[in-house]
């Protein structure tokens, strides 16, 4: 078992990134 | 290392018996949970910072809409740019920085370069596949200039990242590879700046204009800051080299003496980086455990096992030898809640458990300490007269495991496996703290046995050395 906590605090920016993203282009572009 | 991630050179790297990194495995004990929050509100902070351009975008004048694939390859760019400059950010050591912990912030900058290298690669297929005519600004020459800042800032990031991952496996120093590391960074971050401005779209334009800036200021920022002593005053301190002791298994103890200061007060399990104080060595900083007891704070010691590079240098220090130390820094520290303390030490591993040991000893500290030291032959056991004396001073348990022992020994032999651990540990556990400090693949070993025998991941503490 080896659980590094800098995995979920990366995993959390990269969410983080995505959601800003994908809101930015659907707002966009439909919006 | 084993991994590839863990291969890639990131600040700060060291010489043996450096401190890289640590982290806790598991998640934190909920007695601890105050530990917890910074992380958090770290967190926080972050993704403010990479939703805060597009907050402001929303709140600019923002032209016609345009087809998704077009909006998509922004929003990836306009990410992809924020990231970098926080990369910049966070291995720069700042004290706001602090709670999460250097090497916390440097696992963090390693795992989200990949990220960020992927919205790079994103926001550039998604731009051509928006307009395959742009495929024509890839030819560089020719091009406008904001595409050729685009092509430059790439070019700066994949050679970027070459060179951390191949750098030990091409022999490029620390020092070079860090000068080389950050200048890059620099260049990758004004070239996309420049491109940003010579795209003249969402960034450029309206409120979302100071997003801009503020990125270039806290990215060049940083750089700065890491670059500049002035603003490192608080942190760094001259000692001069009392003396260099030579120790068992090819390491040397660096006494050193606070100069004009009372010394720098630090938790036993924390590191500092070493530093010359002369200006072509400005580059050159070595983190290193503290070995010595907290109770001496202007008498620290550091020992380390002499390859090539600062360690040789070290050994061979002269006594008035002025070094400058920037610390202390590190999470790998003892728990004060703690009934008993178990030790896993492989190798030069064992600095940060002497000074835990050495501190221990000296507050008169009657709680048990089990110390299981791997080593490779009993020539090799650092401290090993030091902890006989240790024995006299404090309840210390000390079990030697050679992976090369000689044939009439009776200890230990072979590594540190569940089998060792169930010989050895007391049968009530339930409040000891366990703390594993050695190479990667050593640490690895020592977890997976410590977890294998009952113990919760939470309250195992790992602190990994590089050798450099």
């Amino acid at each position: 078992m080896k659980v590094d906590e800098t995995r979920w605090m990366a995993g959390a920016i990269e969410f983080i990134a995505l959601l800003c993203v994908l809101a930015f282009a659907f707002s966009r572009s439909f919006g | 290392m084993s991994t590839p991630t863990d291969d890639r050179a990131g600040p700060p790297l060291g010489s043996p018996g450096n401190v890289v990194e640590s982290h806790t495995v598991g998640a934190l004990i909920p007695d601890h949970g105050a530990r917890r929050l910074p992380r958090t509100l770290w967190l926080l902070i972050y993704g403010i910072a990479l939703a805060g351009p597009f907050v402001l975008i929303a709140a600019s004048d923002r032209g016609a809409p345009r087809p998704f694939m077009f909006e998509l390859g922004s929003g990836l760019g306009i990410a992809a740019l924020s990231m970098l400059a926080l990369q910049l950010v966070l291995p720069a050591r700042l004290p706001v920085l602090a709670e999460i912990g250097a090497e916390v912030a440097v696992r963090l900058h390693r795992r989200l370069a990949d990220i960020m290298l992927a919205a790079v690669a994103a926001h550039v297929a998604a731009v051509m596949v928006a307009d395959p005519s742009r495929l024509g600004l890839l030819a560089f020459f020719g091009a406008p200039w904001r595409a050729q800042a685009a092509i430059g800032s790439v070019v700066a990031l994949v050679v970027l990242m070459v060179t951390s991952i191949v750098r030990r496996r091409v022999r490029l120093s620390y020092r070079l590879w860090r000068a080389f590391h950050l200048s890059l960074g620099a260049i990758a971050l004004v070239l996309a700046v420049v491109h940003t401005i010579g795209v003249g779209r969402y960034l450029a334009t309206g409120p979302a204009e100071w997003a801009l800036v503020a990125l270039t200021a806290a990215g060049l920022g940083a750089l700065l800051v890491m670059r500049s002593r002035l603003f490192r005053h608080g942190s760094l301190r001259p000692y001069i080299v009392e003396r260099v002791i030579p120790e068992r298994g090819g390491a040397v103890t660096v006494e050193l003496r606070a100069d004009g200061h009372t010394g720098q007060r630090f938790i036993p399990g924390q590191f500092a980086w070493l530093k010359l104080p002369d200006l072509k060595a400005s580059l050159a900083e070595h983190p290193f455990s503290y070995a010595s007891s907290a109770e001496a704070p202007g008498r620290p010691s550091f020992t380390m096992k002499t390859i090539a590079g600062f360690t040789a240098r070290a050994a061979g220090f002269e006594p008035g030898t002025r070094l400058l130390v920037d610390g202390p820094h590190g999470a790998f520290r003892p728990r004060s809640s703690s009934t008993g303390t178990l030790l896993i030490a492989g190798g030069i591993g064992i600095t940060p458990s002497m000074s835990i040991l050495r501190t221990a000893a000296d507050r008169s500290d009657r709680r048990p300490y089990l110390l299981l030291y791997a080593s490779r032959n009993l020539d090799g056991i650092t401290f090993a007269d030091e902890l006989e004396t240790l024995k006299t001073r404090m309840t210390l348990t000390v079990v030697n495991v050679l992976s090369a022992p000689p044939p009439d020994w009776p200890g230990e032999r072979g590594r540190i496996n569940a089998g060792v651990l169930d010989r050895h540990l007391p049968g009530d556990i339930r409040h000891w703290q366990f703390l594993v400090c050695g190479s990667g693949p050593f640490v690895d070993g020592a977890v997976e046995a410590l977890v294998a025998v009952g113990v919760p991941g939470e309250r195992v503490h790992a602190e990994r050395f590089v050798e450099v």
